[in-house]
């Protein structure tokens, strides 16, 4: 078995020890992208998820399963950063809105848009607006992503969204703004008002990059 | 959480008198000495006499409630079958130590806002932690083991009212953390007015210095004292699940324990 097989077994038993160990030998591999171990990892995650629909896992098996993520991409990216990000793609800047504190997507998005040669800028959980409008005003990204699953999150999506339309004139351009989460959909986006939305993460990369293409030219 | 629409005796009435001439104190009537008793009862519930203070001599007390010896003695007497005071040949009376092992706890809001459906609770965070001594102790594992953290907010129009951490044991084929993330665990523990009563041990108050993460929380001074309740989940077979504490802003709430002697 390869090391990526037995690192996708490791984590979808939640085996935190074994699971950075063979992470560490991956990355250390030859033939292995820090790309390839970041698509394990997301495959393995999505069966943590399937074991919760069917009730073999509680909700800290998907906690755990996030940990997990956020630890093995600790220890890839430093590889990363070497193999992939000469030609920035653009700036992403990335949050969880308000009300809301799921992360585990978000930062799985946040990795993969990276490993497309993203700058992220991840501002975390429960965002307020505020805060989405100061961090455009610095650093002036190509891209604004909100990510929700809860109910709540859609009222703080179009909140947010329309505070950065107010300040289109003083921003200076128009951000386009796609929001994300497993339960987005086509009517939530234009209830939010916003340009895009997506349930996938690499879904979500490809729509960035469009947006980058047309918004050079 | 509703506030009592009167201010309530914190010690219940005596059921049954120590009475040598089998008084009944149920009678509408109520004897003199019980009245006495349950005076200064509710000066000892509210602080009036502190805990390990004498109480006022035989004398004194006589010459207060215009009563004779034997009266006085009798309503004393009431009181340390109820477990409220202890008395000290030749020295008199003390208001015992109260055992908060076997108190029932009402918590009781200064403005009873919070209760009121404009109080909502806010989760912060749920993420993995490792435990620290404490928490390996209580839930009976090593230190550096994985478990679940929770933080959350109790929050009304006035600011932050509560916050609330709690310790979960990972397990992740058990929903333990579901059943913490249920409104009503919370609830449950702080349902005042019924008073949650946990097995001996399970709840422990402390006064505590906020630090300077609950400080900001608060926005309250860094040191300020506030009260912290302390407590342990059991699953269904009677083992630790989790354990945690609630930290009250401190100009907000006061503590009343509830002695739960008495009658038995
Ligand atoms: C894990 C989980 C939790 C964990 C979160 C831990 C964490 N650190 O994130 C905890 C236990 C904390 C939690 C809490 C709650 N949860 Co929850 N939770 C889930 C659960 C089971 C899985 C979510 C998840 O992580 N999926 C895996 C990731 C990888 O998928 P994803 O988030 O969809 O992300 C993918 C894509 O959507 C995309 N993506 C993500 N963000 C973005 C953004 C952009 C811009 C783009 C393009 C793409 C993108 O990338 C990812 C990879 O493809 C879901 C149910 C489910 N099966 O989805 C419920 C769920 C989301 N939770 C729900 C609820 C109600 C709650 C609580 C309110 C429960 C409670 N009673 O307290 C609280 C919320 C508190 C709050 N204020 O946020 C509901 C939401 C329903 C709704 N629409 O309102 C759900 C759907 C469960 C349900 N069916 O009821 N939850």
């Amino acid at each position: 078995m390869s090391t990526l097989d037995s690192l996708y077994l490791a984590i979808i038993e939640l085996n935190e020890a074994l699971a950075l160990k063979l992470a560490r030998e991956a990355v250390a591999e030859r033939g292995v992208t820090p790309q390839m171990i970041l698509t394990t990892c997301q495959q393995a995650l999505r069966m943590v998820g399937e074991r919760y629909e069917r009730r073999e896992y509680y909700l800290s098996a998907l906690v755990m399963a996030g940990e997990l993520f956020n630890e093995v991409l600790a220890v890839v990216q430093p590889f990363q950063h070497l193999v992939e990000t000469e030609g920035r793609a653009g700036t992403v800047l990335l949050g969880t809105v308000r009300g809301d504190i799921h992360d585990i997507g978000k930062n799985v998005f946040a990795a993969a848009l990276r490993s497309h040669g993203f700058n992220v800028i991840d501002l975390g959980v429960d965002v307020p607006k505020e805060a989405f409008l100061a961090e455009t005003e610095r650093s002036r990204p190509d891209v604004i992503c909100l990510s929700g699953l809860v109910f709540a999150a859609y009222d703080s999506m179009r909140a947010a969204t329309r505070l950065l339309r107010r300040h289109t004139a003083g921003l200076g351009y128009r951000p386009p703004i796609v929001v994300g989460g497993g339960t987005m959909d086509g009517d939530i986006c234009s209830f939010v008002g916003a340009d895009s939305w997506s349930t996938d993460a690499l879904e979500g990369v490809r729509i960035c990059q469009e947006l980058l293409r047309t918004n050079r030219n | 959480m509703k506030p009592s629409p009167r201010p309530s005796p914190k010690i219940r009435r005596l059921k049954k008198p120590p009475s040598p001439e089998g008084q009944n104190a149920l009678e509408p009537s109520q004897p003199v000495y019980l009245m006495i008793a349950d005076t200064l009862a509710r000066r000892i519930a509210q602080g009036t006499y502190a805990p390990g203070s004498r109480l006022p001599s035989i004398p004194q007390l006589c010459t207060e409630f215009g009563a004779s010896p034997m009266t006085v003695r009798r309503a004393l007497a009431a009181l340390k079958q109820k477990g409220a005071v202890s008395c000290v040949q030749g020295q008199g009376t003390f208001v015992r130590v109260p055992d908060l092992s076997k108190a029932t706890f009402r918590l009781s809001s200064g403005t009873g806002r919070w209760v009121e459906g404009s109080a909502e609770t806010r989760l912060l965070s749920v993420a993995m932690d490792r435990a620290d001594a404490k928490t390996a102790r209580i839930l009976g594992l090593a230190e550096g083991e994985r478990v679940v953290s929770l933080r959350r907010l109790v929050t009304d129009p006035s600011g932050p009212l509560m916050y609330y951490c709690e310790y979960v044991l990972y397990d992740p084929r058990r929903p333990l953390l579901e059943s913490q993330l249920q409104p009503t665990s919370l609830d449950a523990f702080l349902q005042s007015d019924r008073g949650v009563r946990l097995p001996r041990g399970e709840l422990t108050v402390r006064a505590v210095n906020l630090d300077q993460e609950s400080a900001n929380i608060f926005n309250q001074p860094e040191g300020k004292a506030a009260l912290c309740l302390e407590h342990v989940f059991l699953d269904a077979e009677g083992r630790p699940a989790s354990w945690g504490y609630v930290l009250l802003r401190p100009d907000l709430f006061q503590l009343r324990a509830q002695l739960d002697t008495i009658g038995k």
